[in-house]
């Protein structure tokens, strides 16, 4: 095995939160290489409490097992595909986090939909039945089949896997992903039971309004990240939403948009807010890929809040790859954008995405891409936002919390912050 | 995996955790269930010591201020305030 460094140019990049293909790819590598790093550990602790485990919860999580190194052999960038997606690392972290026992278990039984949702973008052909304690089967990244039966039967055929409940009540054939309607799309047997992710416009991002895993579990969470049910989930506002707020992009900063596209794998619509509240989002720690939004009112206000929860993906991966935060005393400090005190790792957060704000809002100022409201608003508020930037990055400098790593990022995150707005011709 | 840090970058250098970290970006499966590499213990053991570590949320918005569970950080990095435009299409 080789090291994993990043090359200085890369990191430099990143620090300035400018969009690079090389950065990204080697983004995605940390995310990857942290998933497989959370996956060995539950191996580990299956492993090392393999007595405490119920015996047939070991059977069946080893016949899953089995289902995805075998579909890892026939397709493994497919099986990459599913692993890294951001619900999955959700699921890891649950599993990881949760008690010994019959928690433990259910989320063991989870690897059932992993290795299904591997099979299938593999197009290797799954068999024989795996148990579904919850009733539902959830494949990340594809969707979702009810099996009240408490198991699953798997077969491949000509037309794709065919997964159905061993009582039944469900059934549903997802093609192989070389056939011309592609993984995720479907056929089921009575109507009912499957339903399919489906694809925001212009790319691969998925809405994502059914994995159990989108959201952290009940009583584990704040109420405001409770996920949107599909029934409240306006489809065709998200999309129409989703369109504008990439062309909006694309318009002022095409390399923004083309990094939004590259960095994000799904979106994860919450339960909307209380009325009159601002629409929130969030970026979980451990399914960095996923924005969890309220569906924003415009698309303007979605543009801008992908690029915030973008820029949360993208430090939480860089984090893995190198700590950039070291344990503190645990000091708060105060931040612009927040009444009350953050702790160091949440003000590097929080400028990063600031940053990445601010750079957009210059672009939106400057730029001849934007609409006058659009650019009338950045103008009005791009002062004070770089303000406030500017004294948590001084804040951050002065902290002895931040590894040498961390301290070298704050100070490519200040020089690209000395160089916004200084002048009207300033490219960066 | 260590995770010392390896210097001051400069162009043409590599920035990252110490030489001996394990890189799992191109391991297999079947791989990663058999290795049993001491560096890579070191760091499942740590996974499994602050499992709850990973569970950090960054949430802008409202929501702040709600009682949240101690295996649960939350942490708000903000979002500047939306504010909505006469002129703007949805």
């Amino acid at each position: 095995m080789t090291p994993a460094p990043i090359p200085a140019e890369d990191f430099g990049a990143l620090a300035g939160t400018r969009p690079a293909a090389r950065g990204t790819r080697t983004l995605r590598a940390a995310i990857h290489a942290r998933r497989m790093l959370l996956l060995k550990s539950l191996l580990v602790r299956t492993d090392r409490q393999r007595r405490l485990l119920d015996p047939a919860v070991r059977r069946d999580f080893e016949r899953a097992w089995a289902l995805l190194t075998a579909a890892e052999r026939t397709g493994p960038a497919a099986v990459r595909e599913v692993l890294d997606y951001p619900t999955t690392g959700a699921w890891l972290a649950a599993a990881l986090a949760a008690p010994q026992g019959a928690a433990f278990e259910r989320h063991l039984a989870h690897l059932a939909g992993v290795a299904v949702a591997a099979a299938v973008r593999a197009g290797h052909p799954p068999a024989g039945t795996l148990a579904v304690p919850t009733g539902l089967l959830a494949l990340p990244g594809l969707g979702v089949l009810r099996c009240p039966s408490g198991r699953v039967r798997l077969a491949g055929g000509p037309g794709g896997a065919r997964i159905a409940d061993d009582g039944g009540h469900t059934e549903a054939v997802l093609p192989h992903p070389a056939s011309p309607t592609g993984p995720g799309a479907s056929r089921t047997a009575d109507g009912s039971g499957w339903s399919a992710l489906r694809t925001l416009p212009g790319g691969t991002v998925r809405l994502d309004d059914l994995d159990p895993y989108r959201t952290p579990l009940p009583g584990t969470g704040p109420g405001p990240l409770r996920a949107a049910d599909r029934c409240d989930c306006p489809w065709g506002t998200w999309a129409r939403r989703w369109r504008r707020a990439r062309e909006l992009l694309t318009a002022v900063d095409g390399c923004r948009a083309a990094e939004t596209g590259a960095v994000l794998r799904a979106v994860v619509p919450l339960a909307a807010p209380d009325t009159g509240a601002a629409p929130m989002g969030a970026t979980l720690r451990s399914a960095p890929g996923a924005a969890l939004l309220q569906l924003p009112g415009t698309a303007r206000e979605l543009a801008e809040s992908l690029v915030h929860e973008t820029h949360h993906t993208k430090l939480a991966a860089l984090d893995e790859l190198v700590p950039l935060c070291r344990p503190g005393k645990g000091a708060s400090h105060r931040v612009g954008w927040r009444p009350d005190p953050r702790p160091v790792p949440a003000v590097l957060q929080g400028a990063y995405a600031h940053l990445a704000l601010t750079d957009l809002w210059w672009r939106v100022r400057t730029g001849a891409g934007a609409a006058p409201a659009w650019r009338r608003r950045a103008g009005e508020r791009f002062e004070g936002l770089r303000e406030e930037v500017g004294q948590a990055l001084s804040l951050l400098l002065e902290s002895d919390e931040l590894t040498p790593a961390g301290r070298e990022f704050v100070q490519g995150m200040e020089r690209h912050h000395a160089g916004l707005g200084v002048t009207a011709q300033n490219v960066l | 995996m260590a995770e010392q840090w390896s210097g001051v970058a400069a162009p043409g250098r590599a920035v990252g955790r110490a030489a001996n970290l394990s890189d799992l970006t191109d391991v297999d499966l079947r791989t990663l269930r058999l290795l049993d590499d001491p560096a890579l213990t070191a760091a499942v053991d740590r996974v499994l010591r602050d499992a709850t570590g990973c569970q950090q949320v960054w949430h802008s918005g409202e929501g702040e201020g709600e009682v949240h569970p101690p295996a649960v950080d939350m942490f708000s990095a903000g979002l500047a305030e939306p504010g909505r435009l006469p002129d703007e299409r949805r």
